[in-house]
């Protein structure tokens, strides 16, 4: 097996003391004593239900937020405290792409002028052997000339290209993707998609790809990992979890999905009705 | 007694002097479509939005409208439910509901309409209810209003119903507000509403779009069931192509405004037709297929209404697309059931 470039232990965190409508402050175990790996080029997919603690567990492994217990560690490192000098350079190896490109981009700089800014930020050269990073990377995305262009300018699918481009010109070697095609037309997601996979074999970066769609995670994923109420509940090969799903929560997930055709439909109904 | 979420003044007092009772003719005119759209063009002065469709809903027929974001699906359902709000409006075409012209009917009549017999449900049901009012005579409101029920007779149903939908506790659940229910249950209360007054026409905008696929199938397999009993045509809308193998009989593809493909649900996954459906078809992922390496993506992306090009919307992305495409083509016959706007339609060689 490959060397991990991520490794979570018995990682928790709680929300505490918020007032609800029922009872008053329970805390809440968003994440619940999760060991994860991530192998360096690995694609790892989180799936689960709206709640069930992936976006909290997503921020943890980026480095954005802290665990309440247990420890993270990047390439055999524990993060840094936030926002000290030596988290700033892990969290340039570690990026994130979540499910809205229009609020992760600044509305009054062009795309251009936001990935320079990055680079300027870690002390990163413009030019690479000559080479236009920021040119490069665009290209390399599918927007070869549109660096020019404001936020409002491109459509989503665009947009999420952009905030690719600006994760990837760090050379990332982990990429948290949070329901990064949740929000795309199905056209627009199958083209990101690609991308997404285009880039992964490409340039070796591993993946945390969280997402509630089933059937996206299945196709990107090398791994896949199902969580329930902060827990992951059963981890395996994409096709193995999906092909014999071992936890009683994954079985139900997969009786809910809808048939993929109608005569899929009518076969399952038929046999339900037999059963 | 009175069941304890019902308010206790300044309800109940609309008239309500031409309710028929339930099933009572209205079993009588069962072939003819509940609902049909004739050459439905809508838009604002500038810039049409929805082009010349036609389409027409059977008594307990349930018609998929697919299509990606901004291609028209949300703008057919208002027109239909006579909802359409300045600047945008119907510029040409004609709405029949129940055989009747809505274009020549006053909001009054609409208004009475709507709610009784064609009822709208919406993607976001905690945003679609009164946050301030139980949700038990949220549902019990549409029948004091429309069928002249009292509100004591109207709270009773109301908590039939919302057991019906497979709430829990239906009582104690009919005295909640609507922020004291997930929204998987809001979305129950929706349909609760929805199906108050039996309606003809249930038109479903993305209901199930934001839930948990458990949710989602509990809720589509409530809405078959009950569909099955009332006979209630359905239109639904959804941009996932499994939850349409899941619940249409019939299906019509939407591309910028335009119908381009309209058959029975099997003619559609069986032999799609026009090559954005196809293209549709080709990017789906489904988490019980094993897929392999790129999908096979439709590229570019869909043109602003503004922006379309000459002819057929679709040009800039076809694969076929040649010069016979600058000319619009017309939604036609190709099978029995099947139709559809292309001038090379079928699977390209
Ligand atoms: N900052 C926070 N403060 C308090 N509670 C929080 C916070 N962030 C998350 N939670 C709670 O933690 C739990 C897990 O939330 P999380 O956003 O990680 O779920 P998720 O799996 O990403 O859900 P979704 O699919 O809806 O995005 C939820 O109960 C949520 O309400
Ligand atoms: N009130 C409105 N005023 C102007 N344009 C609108 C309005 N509502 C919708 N549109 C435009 O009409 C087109 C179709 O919208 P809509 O029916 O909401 O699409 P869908 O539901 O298929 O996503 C889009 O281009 C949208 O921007
Ligand atoms: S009419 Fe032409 S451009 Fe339009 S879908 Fe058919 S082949 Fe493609
Ligand atoms: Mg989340
Ligand atoms: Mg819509």
């Amino acid at each position: 097996m490959t060397a991990a470039v991520l490794e979570l232990r018995d990682v928790t965190r709680h929300y505490g003391g918020k007032r609800q409508w029922l009872g008053r402050g329970a805390a809440i175990r968003a994440v619940d004593g999760v060991d994860l790996t991530l192998a360096a080029g690995e694609v790892l997919g989180i799936v689960g239900e709206s709640g069930s603690g992936k976006s909290t567990l997503g921020r943890i492994a980026a480095g954005i937020e802290a665990p309440s217990s247990g420890m993270v560690t990047f390439q055999g490192q524990r993060y840094a405290p936030i926002d000290t000098a030596a988290w700033r350079r892990q969290r340039r190896r570690v990026q994130v792409v979540f499910q809205n490109p229009s609020q992760a981009l600044d509305p009054r700089l062009t795309i251009a002028a936001q990935i320079r800014g990055v680079l300027a930020a870690h002390g990163i050269e413009a030019l690479e052997r000559g080479v236009d990073r920021t040119e490069a990377i665009l290209s390399r995305v599918g927007l070869t000339g549109l660096g020019t262009r404001f936020p409002h300018q491109l459509s989503g699918g665009q947009l999420q290209r952009a905030v690719i481009a600006r994760a990837l010109v760090l050379s990332p070697e982990v990429i948290v993707c949070d329901e990064a095609v949740s929000a795309l037309d199905v056209s627009v997601q199958a083209q990101i998609l690609n991308l997404l996979k285009d880039l992964q074999a490409e340039l070796g970066v591993a993946y945390l790809f969280i997402s509630h769609d089933l059937g996206v995670v299945r196709h990107v994923s090398h791994r896949i990992a199902v969580m329930q109420r902060g827990r992951i509940v059963e981890t395996g090969p994409a096709s193995e979890v999906f092909a014999r799903p071992q936890d009683p929560y994954t079985r139900s997930l997969i009786a809910a999905l809808p048939a993929a055709t109608p005569a899929a439909r009518r076969a399952r109904d038929a046999a339900r009705q037999a059963a | 007694m009175m069941p304890s979420f019902v308010p206790t003044s300044g309800a109940g007092s609309a008239g309500a002097s031409t309710v028929l009772p339930f099933g009572a003719d209205r079993a009588a005119d069962a072939m003819p479509p509940v609902l049909s759209l004739e050459g439905l063009t809508v838009g604002s002065d500038a810039v049409d939005l929805v082009i010349d469709a036609s389409l027409t809903v059977a008594p307990g027929e349930t018609l998929c409208l697919v299509g990606e974001s901004g291609c028209g699906k949300s703008l057919t359902c208002l027109a239909a439910m006579g909802l359409l709000a300045e600047p945008v409006r119907r510029k040409a075409g004609r709405i029949r509901f129940l055989g009747r012209d809505l274009g020549e009917l006053d909001e009054r009549d609409l208004r009475q309409m709507r709610g009784r017999d064609m009822t709208m449900i919406f993607q976001d049901p905690v945003a679609s209810l009164n946050p301030v009012q139980r949700v038990g005579w949220q549902v019990a409101e549409a029948l004091v209003i429309h069928e002249g029920l009292s509100s004591k007779v109207a709270a009773r149903r109301a908590v039939e119903l919302v057991d019906k939908v497979g709430i829990a506790d239906p009582e104690a659940r009919a005295g909640a507000f609507p922020h004291q229910l997930s929204g998987g249950m809001c979305q129950r209360v929706m349909i609760a509403m929805a199906l108050a007054c039996r309606p003809r026409l249930i038109v479903s905008d993305e209901a199930t779009t934001a839930l948990d696929v458990t949710t989602q199938a509990q809720i589509l397999t409530l809405m078959r069931r009950l569909q099955e009993e009332t006979g209630t045509a359905m239109i639904f809308v959804t941009h996932d192509l499994s939850v349409v193998a899941e619940i249409a009989d019939r299906v019509a593809v939407m591309y910028s405004g335009r119908i381009v493909e309209t058959g029975s649900v099997d003619d559609i996954f069986d032999h799609p037709s026009h090559p954005y459906t196809q293209g549709l078809m080709d990017c789906r992922l489904h988490a019980l297929s094993a897929t392999d390496g790129r999908l096979a993506a439709i590229g570019g992306t869909v043109p602003r209404p503004s922006a379309r090009p000459l002819g057929c919307a679709f040009r800039t992305r076809c694969p076929r697309a040649s010069q016979r495409c600058a000319i619009t083509p017309d939604l036609r016959p190709i099978g029995s059931s099947q139709r559809v706007a292309c001038h090379f339609p079928g699977r390209a060689q």
